[in-house]
């Protein structure tokens, strides 16, 4: 469902992906692992163009969604953000109230009928979880939320508007460990409607929510197998050194 | 060396003293069946303590390791390798107790004197402690190649074992009033064919921590 073809990536000079060749399975959890600057965060954001914001930048290869190379010219950006949602590291709700950040994206893309969009953020606020803690407040503002609760709600906005994949680019690191908790058994039960690709830091984390991990560094994949298998038995040495802590 | 590597290698110091103690205790209760050392017996039913002590040890150290450092790949299997050694070879020092134990007795001193060679005693001993040591050289080398030679010893000690019965058949009919002694040689020698089986349990457990391979209950040549 999601492919990186012959993937390079530049900042200016500054080559930080180097033909990254990888394919993700639907309804999948992948997690991508890797030491700061390894280009991780950047092959994530690949998948929603989110790159294309950043001046001076360069791809070469395909990114695959759906049998469509999302970087030909006929993509339309929106549309592809409707398909492929994201979650970021800090919980960035809008300064509005908890119904309408969940609403907003069904606004934007015309989705006007009071029904139907009272009735998809009920969904979408039951999806991520967060249901029973703000169903009786949801004229508040998301900024009286937790962050963890904040963190549900921006994935609950990112539900809404139907996407098949979901970016989560650190989603749990600024979060204690019972939302922490809270984030990662939502990954599980998601995983059944989307597929997901997660950056951590949390080598546990990875082991926990994913199916398969990718162990990025230096730009290039290094490994990319199994969760299983990668946390007892990986190929590489340098995948069990970064794991075990040796280096990194 | 990071803190987590200078943990890794206080467990391995650990397990390594205690292969050293249930070494000692095995060849201690060789020196007693073979030299009706009653007094070596007494030591190595004295030494059963610090044995059971340093297994709760490595239990302890094991799970604290497990808690404070979550350890993954050749980590996480060394923990885990480290801690059914642990017990793997506690339970092989209580088999050198239970054979001392009948030395101890004394009441068979002299039929154990007249069986152990045609039993093959000091070879089925030799083979085990040599199980014993070798097995501590790949893990503390981290090299499971060896690992069909020293499991082609626990094929020898079997076979000693099983032409034990036919020997000791033969000496309990010329001496029917001995089958007490009998018996207890018989479950002396079941105790070194468990020692044997259980070092090959250690064969098993160095080959999940190096290659992460699985022998358990594959079929052996």
């Amino acid at each position: 469902m999601i492919e990186a073809k012959n993937v390079n990536f530049y900042y200016g000079d500054f080559q930080a992906l180097r033909n990254i060749n990888m394919e993700i399975g639907q309804q999948t959890v992948t997690a991508l692992i890797g030491p700061s600057g390894c280009g991780k965060s950047t092959f994530l954001r690949l998948f929603n163009r989110m790159n294309d914001l950043i001046e001076n930048t360069r791809l070469e290869g395909e990114c695959v969604v759906n049998d469509q190379n999302i970087y030909n010219r006929s993509v339309d950006v929106d549309e592809l953000r409707k398909e492929v949602g994201m979650v970021f590291q800090k919980p960035n709700p809008f300064p509005k109230s908890i119904f309408e950040n969940v609403a907003y994206g069904l606004r934007v893309n015309g989705n006007n009928n009071k029904k139907s969009v009272t009735q998809r953020v009920e969904e979408s606020l039951i999806s991520a979880a967060l249901w029973d803690e703000v169903k009786d407040k949801l004229h508040k503002s998301a900024f009286e939320l937790s962050g963890g609760q904040q963190q549900r709600l921006c994935i609950a906005r990112a539900l809404a508007v139907s996407p098949m994949v979901l970016l989560m680019d650190e989603p749990a690191s600024a979060l204690d460990p019972v939302s922490t908790s809270k984030i990662e058994e939502l990954i599980h039960r998601l995983k059944t409607d989307y597929t997901i690709v997660i950056v951590t830091h949390n080598m546990q984390q990875a082991a926990r929510v994913s199916d398969k991990t990718a162990f990025f560094m230096l730009g290039e994949l290094v490994e990319y197998s199994d969760t299983k298998k990668m946390f007892l038995n990986p190929d590489k040495e340098a995948t069990q050194n970064y794991i075990t802590g040796r280096f990194g | 060396m990071k803190q987590n590597e200078q943990e890794l290698q206080f467990l391995k110091d650990e397990i390594n003293q205690m292969w050293k103690l249930v070494i000692s205790q095995v060849e201690r209760s060789k020196q007693a069946l073979l030299g009706g050392d009653t007094e070596r017996a007494e030591e190595v039913m004295g030494l059963e303590k610090r044995v059971d002590a340093f297994d709760l040890k490595m239990d302890s150290l094991c799970e604290h390791y497990i808690a404070l450092y979550s350890p993954v790949a050749i980590d996480l299997r060394l923990v885990l390798s480290i801690m059914k050694i642990s017990l793997t070879l506690e339970r092989i020092a209580d088999y050198a107790v239970g054979i001392a134990r009948y030395v101890a007795d004394g009441d068979c001193a002299g039929f154990f004197a007249q069986t152990k060679k045609p039993l093959e005693i000091e070879s089925m001993f030799e083979n085990l402690l040599s199980m014993l040591t070798d097995s501590q050289v790949a893990f503390n080398s981290e090299n499971a190649r060896n690992a069909g030679k020293i499991l082609a010893k626990d094929r020898k000690i079997n076979e000693i074992y099983r032409n034990a019965f036919q020997v000791l058949n033969g000496q309990l009919q010329k001496e029917p009033a001995k089958i007490d002694c009998g018996l207890k040689m018989i479950l002396t020698l079941q105790k070194m064919e468990r020692i044997g089986d259980h070092c090959s349990n250690i064969v098993e457990e160095i080959a999940f921590y190096t290659e992460a391979k699985i022998l358990k209950h594959k079929d052996r040549p």
